[in-house]
């Protein structure tokens, strides 16, 4: 299916430069992202940072995230992300989308970090499919 | 390479002098080798190896040894006078055409001494090679043997079809690990890995006055890397005991299947389903929790972000309702109508109607610019996804429902076994009861092995973790430091030398291992009649083989004996493929102990196996049925027959004449 939003999407997403490691280490080791890729740790990244209330902007900004591999509803999520801070007119402004996401994955990731460190993937699963169900 | 022939004499009950010639026609090259239980052909196949390798094969993951005098034949012994000299010989001829390229002959000389004992006084071994003079012995017998099948891979070229079955059912991972280990052949590669690594540390060690960060982490590395290399001695021992265990075990379990006691053997049989039932829960269970994984993974965001979505359909439905949008219709397709003045029903729509002022208006609402149509998609695609969320989470509920009728089974499963090894330890026969106790002790050393086991894998993991970190510091370091660019690119050689050859070694497993499920599953799908019920045939990075079924679901402890036994015979068969090289195929009771249609049905298709490949199978009389021949008849030019004389004890092969 064509994504016209995609299609406007800049090629890459950024995350904090000191991060890549981590995410590296996610997809290769970690059972949660096995067979995926950095645009899941990315979205699950979002969700907890939009979650938890805490935006964080990027210090020094590294492109990891490949927008093509973001699907047809991952870009929805970010867009409707950035419609609910700044409003329907930001649909034009894909530097601001990108931001906004980022600046969420960005503070989410840290959750996600903490979450890892603290608890086995079976736990952290069983708690997301909780609040999945609720 | 071919076998030409064989000849031998006095080995085992094989009495006086016999000759096998083999199959070398390329389209009719399997020979056919019956007989009954017990007239010696698995000794035929000790026969062969013996004349290769001075051993009778591997039996349980070990090298059948030879005891001396034991391969004489019995009624030679019997008939031997004091000081009388007798020899044991196998002659092997190979080629790699029609004709005789390489003989290779092992010989034992016996005499039978004064004191009526039999001593061993001679030996030989040479390999005759064909040259343009004639045939000449080779100086490098090993390197040859070497050339021809090497030793640690020969299990892949002469098996026993019977025993296929259980390198499925003991940790299958070890033992597919270590074949394809073996048959990738790098063994040559680990030892100048360990060198250079060894090599580093050492010029490491010996760098006087360096910066004391360097000998810090370098100590810290070096520290790191023994007690790693301590890891996989013990990593070996708990794997080789794990084995040994799982050995003995089954070694029980057989003794009690066919014992002579009904209520023993069924209970042993009942236990024999548990443990594929239990294997086969854990199974489902792994595959449930990834699915389970993979749908939290995939909705989680859009569950979070929930709010916001609706919020953008909200604001788009908005839109739509002050017109600001353009109409779910393309508007070119409007513009049509109008133009033509007539609906795709046949309805006229003039200039004057209601309908062309509405479609008119339909065009006209496009004020929200370039957005608006993004905006159409945009709630479409928002309201889809909620849909499949929806489809999504009720998927979540019954695969939690059947992990917990899993779990419950589980653990009926693990109750009826308790019972069973009570019932069987407290028997009236105490052959039984002692095998069983020993059996549970065994079970209970098996489970503290594998949690050692576990937990030495993960220190490895760690410290491989850890001595990467410190390799990337302390090149770092070597770059910054003024040592002289000599030691500094002698150590920066090794460590990327090093690294490059775990590449490569990591490279050529990987591509082993795909290769050898692409040729299992070609293998399996060749052979087995009902190709239908199945989809893939896996082998994952944990090297457990598994099998898919044309539902998605891995099927492996479920397959029937017959099954097993084609997926056996071609993963056999593609380990002999990449190992590359080009030896014969002895098969000693191709298709196990299977009997009935599953047999027919291999029979079928086993002139599908190995085509191009020189075959010889032992089959026993009652595996050699009419229907058998009758399928592998078209590639078969040669038959014998072992002919057991029971007054004698001793067996000769006659060729059969069809």
């Amino acid at each position: 299916m064509r994504d016209e939003l995609k299609e406007r999407f800049p090629r890459n997403y950024n995350i904090e430069k000191k991060y890549q490691k981590d995410y590296n280490d996610l997809k290769k080791k970690n059972i949660l992202f096995k067979d995926r890729t950095f645009n899941d740790i990315f979205m699950i990244s979002l969700a907890l940072g939009f979650k938890n209330k805490c935006p964080k902007n990027l210090k020094s900004p590294y492109p990891v995230v490949n927008c093509n591999a973001f699907d047809v509803k991952s870009t929805w999520i970010i867009a409707s992300l950035a419609i609910k801070e700044k409003g329907i007119g930001v649909l034009s402004d894909m530097v601001e989308i990108r931001k906004t996401a980022e600046k969420y994955a960005n503070g989410g990731f840290e959750i996600l970090k903490k979450k890892l460190s603290s608890d086995d993937p079976g736990s952290i699963i069983k708690r997301f499919e909780e609040e999945l169900l609720d | 390479m071919k076998f030409i022939s064989l000849e031998m004499e006095n080995f085992r009950q094989y009495y006086s002098k016999q000759k096998i010639d083999f199959s070398i026609k390329p389209k009719k090259n399997f020979t056919i080798i019956s007989g009954a239980n017990g007239c010696g052909k698995t000794n035929l196949l000790g026969a062969i190896n013996w004349c290769f390798y001075n051993d009778e094969g591997v039996e349980n993951g070990k090298y059948k040894e030879t005891k001396k005098l034991e391969v004489l034949n019995e009624k030679v012994l019997d008939d031997m006078k004091i000081g009388e000299k007798k020899n044991v010989s196998i002659k092997i001829f190979l080629g790699e055409g029609q004709t005789t390229d390489f003989v290779i002959e092992r010989k034992k000389t016996f005499k039978k001494t004064d004191t009526g004992r039999l001593a061993l006084v001679d030996e030989d071994f040479k390999i005759l090679k064909k040259t343009s003079g004639g045939f000449e012995e080779e100086d490098n017998k090993q390197i040859l043997i070497k050339q021809i099948l090497p030793k640690e891979i020969r299990s892949f070229f002469f098996f026993d079809g019977e025993k296929l079955d259980s390198f499925f059912k003991i940790g299958s991972g070890t033992n597919i690990k270590k074949a394809i280990f073996d048959v990738s052949q790098i063994e040559l590669i680990n030892n100048t890995i360990s060198h250079t690594q060894r090599v580093s540390r050492e010029i490491e060690k010996g760098v006087d006055d360096v910066n004391p960060k360097i000998k810090e982490k370098s100590e810290e590395k070096s520290s790191f890397m023994e007690k790693k290399e301590d890891l996989e001695k013990q990593k070996k021992e708990h794997e080789a005991s794990i084995e040994n265990t799982e050995k003995d075990i089954l070694q029980i379990d057989n003794f009690l299947r066919k014992f002579g006691r009904s209520d023993v053997s069924s209970l042993q049989k009942e236990r024999d389903r548990l443990k594929e039932e239990a294997k086969s829960i854990q199974d489902r269970e792994g595959e449930i929790k990834s699915k389970i994984t993979e749908v939290v993974i995939d909705n989680y965001p859009s569950s979070i972000l929930s709010g916001v979505i609706e919020n953008t359909i909200n604001e788009v439905e908005k839109l739509d309702k002050q017109k600001k949008l353009p109409p779910e219709i393309d508007p070119k397709y409007l513009e049509k109508i109008l133009k033509l003045n007539k609906c795709i029903c046949g309805r006229c729509v003039d200039k004057k109607s209601k309908e062309f002022k509405l479609i008119d208006s339909l065009i006209d609402r496009n004020s929200f610019g370039e957005n608006a149509s993004l905006l159409i998609e945009g709630r479409g695609i928002l309201n889809r996804d909620s849909e499949r969320k929806e489809d999504d989470i009720k998927k979540l509920d019954e695969l939690n429902k059947e992990f917990l009728r899993l779990e419950e089974r589980y653990k009926q499963v693990g109750n009826r076994n308790k019972e069973i090894n009570l019932a069987l330890e407290g028997l009236d026969e105490e052959e039984i009861s002692q095998k069983e106790t020993k059996r549970n002790m065994l079970h209970m050393a098996l489970i503290k092995e594998e949690s050692y086991l576990a937990v030495c894998k993960n220190d490895i993991k760690n410290l491989d973790e850890e001595i990467g970190d410190l390799a990337k510091e302390l090149d770092d370091l070597w770059k910054k430091s003024n040592e002289s660019n000599e030691v500094v690119s002698q150590i920066r050689l090794l460590n990327e030398s090093s690294d490059v050859l775990n590449k490569i070694l990591n490279e050529i497993v990987e591509e082993v291992r795909n290769t050898i499920q692409i040729k299992t599953e070609e293998y399996f799908f060749s052979m087995i009649w009902n190709k239908e019920s199945f989809e893939k045939v896996r082998i994952d990075d944990n090297y457990n083989l598994s099998v898919i079924n044309s539902y998605g679901n891995e099927c492996l402890h479920s397959l029937s004996s017959g099954q097993r036994q084609v997926l056996a015979l071609s993963f056999m068969a593609a380990l002999k493929e990449v190992s590359g090289f080009d030896a014969p195929v002895v098969i000693d009771t191709p298709l196990g102990r299977i009997s009935g249609e599953p047999r027919d049905n291999i029979a079928k298709n086993l002139p599908e196996y190995l085509k191009g490949t020189q075959v010889t199978l032992l089959v026993t009389d009652t595996e050699y049925t009419t229907s058998f021949k009758e399928k592998i008849k078209e590639r078969t030019e040669l038959e014998y027959q072992i002919k057991l004389n029971k007054k004698t004890g001793t067996s000769s092969i006659e060729k059969y004449e069809r």
